[in-house]
């Protein structure tokens, strides 16, 4: 280990130049340029005279063991484009004279403890890093790293000092390996600006988080931020300025002293999800914003995955719940108009109210100021009485608002039921923009609405819910997430043609009505029914996937009261994915462009209520029927078919089909029923099982005859 | 040899903990070293208010 003292003011810290090295201070120059082992100092000496001087790294990085700049009696400014510092030893800045404008990476890789950093408020120009096996580092001074930037410990231990408690400034911490460090926060404040991943110790694997009574503060404004807590223990962790949309997450099974989450400022609602259970063993407060439409959603991340935070108190104000228990000391957790948006234990929801719509003009559903909502229909604007996801929202029959005005539901807010039945003379356009509110009571139209936007409604209630169309067409895609909930539809119910229906959990029980859906009708992921009570899904669309039972898994029909349908009434070519399931229901076809039917499926029927028109299945499958009645007319015959040059299989288990006009071909008919394509019928080839012929005529008393004789 | 000057600033943003380390022999009034405490904390206060880098989002981890 030697010393190496800069000399002669401004120069090139390079790989090879040794005029400005000496081994003493203010001594000659030709010293070797310093190696890692080499402490560097650049001091009073440094200089010619007083003057400023340019000390410019290149042949990055630069190495040392020591890096000490003090006692500059001129300005030196420390420079390098893109080229990095690695120090083995302690650093020091210094506080006056000294400008920092090298813009690489500084890393700090001593494997020995007692090192110090102490940038004396000079922030560092890109990401920081500490990586040294069995390295030790303590703060002599607070540490900024420039936005945009990480802090990254690798390797060792990084101190803030348990004397300074010195702040850390970043963009974003980042721990996440399996190498052994420990990071000791002491009391000090760290303030992460990253709107992406500002606190990242997905993998804790070996690493030691004392969190002293530190607070982390993550002050990310635009995009939602993820807290990747590695499922550690943290003192104080403040999320301080949500007043985004996005999705605010936090991730890890994670221990707190205080969780604080600054509320909304703006209406709208910001959602935190949570993907694990958290304990927070101080108070989990969730602060109000200034008005009970500025929002707060703690939820599971996971749908119907139930999170537990348990506390020791909490302080909530103007927060909804979804799929959250609370435990611990504070359960039940009560608060301040807390939303109850179903799938929650251990948290005391206000009552059910009903408020009224009390803006005279064209308004938003979530205002500030007094709001839009009163406690009686007339009353006076009210700034608590913003409608929860428990609560029934009533718009009067008029004034409020006025006759032709515009209701915008104006962020993704949680609803309980919207009744607009009152609405008939006086109009009213209730719409959404691009906002998709989940809504988790009734939905009533009346006839003088108009609905719009193309948002998502998700119905959610995972209770009985009801849709009252009012034949008022619903230009929202439409999705069904309730699990062991319904959906009943109270009328028929349309939707634009540009948007889709979605039936994830729950039953859509279409109660004898007909349900007419735009672009696709499309099931996912969940546990899901459709049932038909003698009602009618219509698909019109003129595509791949006009039915489309994306996710067959958990999905099943039920029949009820009276005969259901499912019509295809595309008039150009149209798919119905059936995905292997059962439908206790008709297929119809019920336009004249060619429908496929992909899957081995089984169904109640098939029909068609319109000819000529084709029907083609997919080879190789086989579809049940319990009844067949598929059958053209005179010079309109219906064409069954495969979609591929190779056989499909039908099968009815027993009785007859009696069929006519149709054209047959790549048909494999059977499971026990006597298969008559009837007397009119075209054999186009690669057939078996059916019969060219009208089934034969019943004889009564048949079988008894025989039987005597 | 130097000095080490800890001082802290509450603010909304938490608590701002730094140190000054001066030469033992330097020539700051205690007016300069007050404004250099002030300069430390306007320059925190810049940096954690500054306009969020707009970053592209991740999945969830």
């Amino acid at each position: 280990m030697a010393d190496r003292y800069w000399i002669l003011g401004t120069g090139t810290w390079d790989s090879t130049s040794t005029a400005n090295w000496s081994t003493s201070s203010g001594g000659a120059g030709g010293a070797s340029v310093p190696t890692a082992a080499d402490n560097v100092f650049f001091n009073a000496n440094s200089n010619v005279g007083i003057t400023a001087f340019t000390v410019t790294m290149a042949n990055s990085p630069r190495v040392c063991n020591n890096f000490t700049a003090s006692g500059l009696d001129g300005v030196m400014t420390f420079a390098g484009v893109g080229i990095g510092l690695t120090v083995s030893g302690n650093l020091t800045f210094q506080a006056t004279n000294f400008t920092r404008t090298y813009n690489g990476t500084t890393t700090f890789n001593a494997t020995t403890t007692g090192k110090t950093v102490t940038t004396n408020g000079v922030a560092f120009g890109a990401d920081v890093t500490f990586n040294g096996v069995g390295g030790g580092w303590t703060l002599g001074s607070a540490l900024t790293v420039p936005i945009g930037n990480t802090l990254t410990i690798t390797n060792g231990t990084f101190d803030t000092s348990s004397v300074g408690n010195y702040a850390v400034t970043s963009s974003t911490f980042s721990s996440s390996n399996s190498n052994v460090r420990t990071i000791n926060l002491n009391a000090s404040t760290v303030t992460l600006s990253s709107n992406n991943t500002p606190w990242n110790m997905a993998t804790s694997t070996n690493a030691t988080l004392n969190a002293g009574t530190s607070t982390i503060n993550l002050t990310a404004t635009t995009f939602g931020l993820t807290f990747v807590g590695g499922g550690l223990t943290y003192y104080g962790v403040a999320i301080t300025a949500i007043v985004q949309t996005a999705t605010t997450q936090i991730t890890g099974a994670n221990t707190f002293t205080n969780l604080t989450i600054t509320g909304r400022t703006t209406v709208g609602i910001s959602v935190i999800s949570l993907s694990a259970d958290q304990t927070i063993n101080g108070t989990l407060t969730v602060n109000a914003g200034t008005a009970s439409a500025f929002r707060m959603q703690i939820s599971s991340n996971t749908f119907n995955t139930t999170r537990t935070l348990t506390c020791a108190s909490v302080s909530l104000t103007d927060v909804d719940f979804r799929d959250i228990t609370i435990a611990g000391a504070a359960s039940p957790a009560s608060g301040t108009r807390l939303g109850d948006c179903k799938g929650n234990s251990g948290i005391t929801f206000l009552a059910t109210k009903t408020v009224y719509y009390r803006q005279t003009g064209s308004a938003d559903w979530g205002a500030t100021g007094s709001g839009s909502w009163s406690a009686t229909s007339g009353g006076a604007l009210d700034a608590t009485k913003f409608p929860l996801a428990q609560d029934t929202a009533i718009f009067p029959a008029a004034t409020y608002p006025a006759s032709g005005s515009t209701t915008n539901i104006n962020a993704n807010y949680n609803i309980g039921t919207i009744d607009m039945s009152l609405r008939t003379a006086n109009t009213m356009t209730l719409g959404i923009t691009t906002n998709s509110p989940t809504i988790y009571g009734n939905w009533i139209n009346g006839t003088g609405i108009t609905l719009s936007g193309t948002g998502t409604l998700t119905f959610a209630g995972r209770a009985t819910q009801q849709i009252t169309s009012s034949a008022k067409t619903f230009t929202q895609p439409i999705t069904i997430n309730s699990p062991s909930g319904s959906v009943t539809l109270q009328d028929a119910l349309t939707t634009s043609t540009t948007v889709a229906t979605n039936l994830t959990n729950g039953t859509l029980d279409l109660n004898g009505f007909t349900y007419t859906v735009g672009t696709a009708f499309t099931t996912a992921t969940g546990t899901k029914n459709l049932t038909f009570n003698g009602g009618t899904l219509v698909c019109p669309a003129a595509t791949t996937t006009a039915f489309n039972n994306a996710q067959p898994t958990n999905f099943t029909t039920t029949a009820g009261t009276g005969t259901g349908t499912i019509s295809m009434t595309a008039a150009t070519a149209k798919s119905f994915v059936g995905g292997g399931s059962t439908f206790n229901c008709t297929i119809n076809q019920g336009g004249a462009g060619t429908l496929t039917v992909t899957g081995s499926n089984t169904f109640n029927n098939i029909t068609n209520t319109v000819q000529p028109a084709s029907i083609l299945f997919t080879a190789a499958t086989t579809s049940t029927f319990t009844n067949f009645s598929l059958s053209g007319t005179a010079g309109n015959l219906i064409t069954i078919g495969s979609v591929t040059a190779a056989s499909h299989t039908l099968s009815k288990a027993s009785g007859t089909v009696s069929a006519d006009f149709l054209s047959i071909s790549r048909s494999t008919a059977t499971g026990g029923a006597g298969w008559y394509a009837g007397a009119n019928s075209t054999d186009g080839g690669n057939n078996s099982g059916w019969i060219f012929t009208a089934p034969p005529a019943p004889s009564a008393g048949n079988g008894n005859f025989l039987v005597f004789f | 040899m130097t000095m080490k000057i800890d001082f802290s600033f509450s603010s909304q943003y938490g608590t701002f903990s730094d140190a000054l380390h001066l030469p033992d022999d330097h020539t700051f009034t205690d007016a300069e070293i007050e404004a250099m405490k002030q300069q430390r904390f306007d320059n925190w206060i810049a940096v954690i208010t500054a306009p969020p880098v707009e970053e592209t989002p991740i999945e969830e981890v």
